[in-house]
């Protein structure tokens, strides 16, 4: 470890220890209120939701409104790492349903192969942003002939496994830690998506994928990645 | 590339039609309980990764109000717990960035520490971009894997190895200030 990352951690755990929230207190009934020394709106709101009946104004709390996906690309592409990629440029080039769940993958490249990505799932008819990101070309994964990326923000038991196959690949499959494995048909320009509900894949703390294999039509390995 | 035996018991999965399925373990303690436990870290994750408390413990709650939601079905709920701070690190910073442009005056309180370590690497963290500091927390704080890290930031393994090589020169230029 050099001395910088030996500074970073101490120095990150000393103003770590100067951080001293007091801890919101939950009731266990509708009519107790969050009691906090320094009351926020967000400690009543989890303390109310606690005590009713989890439907209806959850979601509103939450917040979660979903943008149509050209605002989303029109919001990723001011990122810096964007490149030259243009948000109209969008198109969709992966779907999977798991349980009522369609994730919609998306994708926006430019010319010189700069790519922002963006994954959309819709739960009972109703949209909701996933994971967006940009990447440039001069990053080095960029080259990769097959890539894979476990998705966060999947917040109901599911998690879903998107990335890039080359071009003569039919199909996919991720190999996990337990053994066990997922296949996905390769779609649009090599790119696939795939979704499982299976607790020990969903809740593992690491990234749970160890190996991901492309196939062609007849069943020759085209490409193999290891993580 | 030739096929191997492994290969193709792999190919016989992609021609099935291949759906895991497995038993649900329900089997972990209570909300409340999780919530007593690590709300104080959550806080201080974000805390360092936005640069301000007031909006670390928004958040945090934020992240405690949807995790309660869907706490039936989530059995690493600190994993989870993470996913979902980081993600709204992300938006905030993403929102103050535009709020700063917007009013140039309106900045917030920083952390504060009496420790100069502490206020060595506060100023430094300045320095970096937002991706790259959320990366350097979840590293150097949180102990986070590459592989971890890469889950809770939305992108690949490679590309946390990427904003942390490029965020440790800079880092080490800002200490030596």
């Amino acid at each position: 470890m050099t001395d910088t990352e030996t500074l970073l951690r101490r120095g990150l755990t000393a103003l770590a220890s100067d951080i001293t929230p007091e801890v919101p207190t939950l009731p266990s009934t509708a009519s107790s209120r969050a009691r906090t020394h320094r009351r926020s709106r967000r400690a009543t709101v989890i303390g109310v939701v606690v005590g009713l009946p989890l439907v209806g104004g959850i979601a509103a709390a939450a917040g979660v409104i979903p943008d149509p996906v050209q605002a989303v690309f029109e919001d990723i592409t001011g990122w810096n790492s964007a490149g030259d990629v243009h948000p109209e440029d969008a198109r969709n080039v992966a779907t999977f349903t798991l349980n009522g769940t369609e994730y919609q993958y998306w994708v926006s490249e430019s010319v010189s192969g700069d790519r922002c990505e963006y994954m959309r799932f819709v739960r009972d008819g109703e949209p909701e942003n996933g994971w967006k990101r940009c990447d440039q070309r001069v990053d080095e994964h960029q080259n990769d002939p097959l890539s894979l990326s476990g998705g966060s923000g999947v917040p109901d038991g599911q998690i879903e496994f998107s990335g890039r196959a080359p071009s003569d690949a039919v199909a996919v499959v991720i190999t996990f830690f337990d053994g066990t494995t997922l296949s996905a048909p390769v779609q649009n320009d090599g790119y696939f998506v795939v979704a499982t509900n299976d607790q020990t894949i969903v809740e593992h703390p690491d990234f749970p994928a160890t190996s991901i294999q492309a196939f062609d039509s007849t069943g020759d390995v085209v490409a193999t990645r290891n993580y | 590339m030739e096929p191997n035996a492994s290969d193709e018991r792999l190919w016989s999965v992609v021609t099935a039609d291949l759906e895991m399925h497995r038993v649900e373990d329900a089997g972990h303690s209570s909300f409340e309980v999780f919530y007593a436990e690590n709300y104080v870290k959550t806080v201080r994750t974000a805390a360092l990764i936005t640069g301000v408390q007031a909006v670390a413990e928004e958040i945090a709650q934020d992240a405690f109000l949807q995790l309660l939601r869907s706490w039936k079905s989530v059995q690493h709920p600190t994993t989870w717990v993470r996913r979902a701070t980081v993600s709204g690190c992300r938006s905030w910073q993403r929102r103050h960035i535009r709020e700063r442009e917007r009013s140039p005056q309106t900045e917030q309180t920083e952390l504060v520490t009496s420790d100069p370590d502490g206020l060595a690497v506060r100023d430094a963290l300045n320095v970096l971009s937002p991706r790259q500091r959320a990366a350097v927390v979840l590293r150097y704080f949180d102990d986070l894997s590459e592989a971890s890290i890469a889950e809770a930031l939305g992108c690949r393994p490679g590309t946390v190895k990427s904003l942390l090589a490029r965020s440790l020169p800079k880092l080490k230029e800002a200490l030596r200030d």
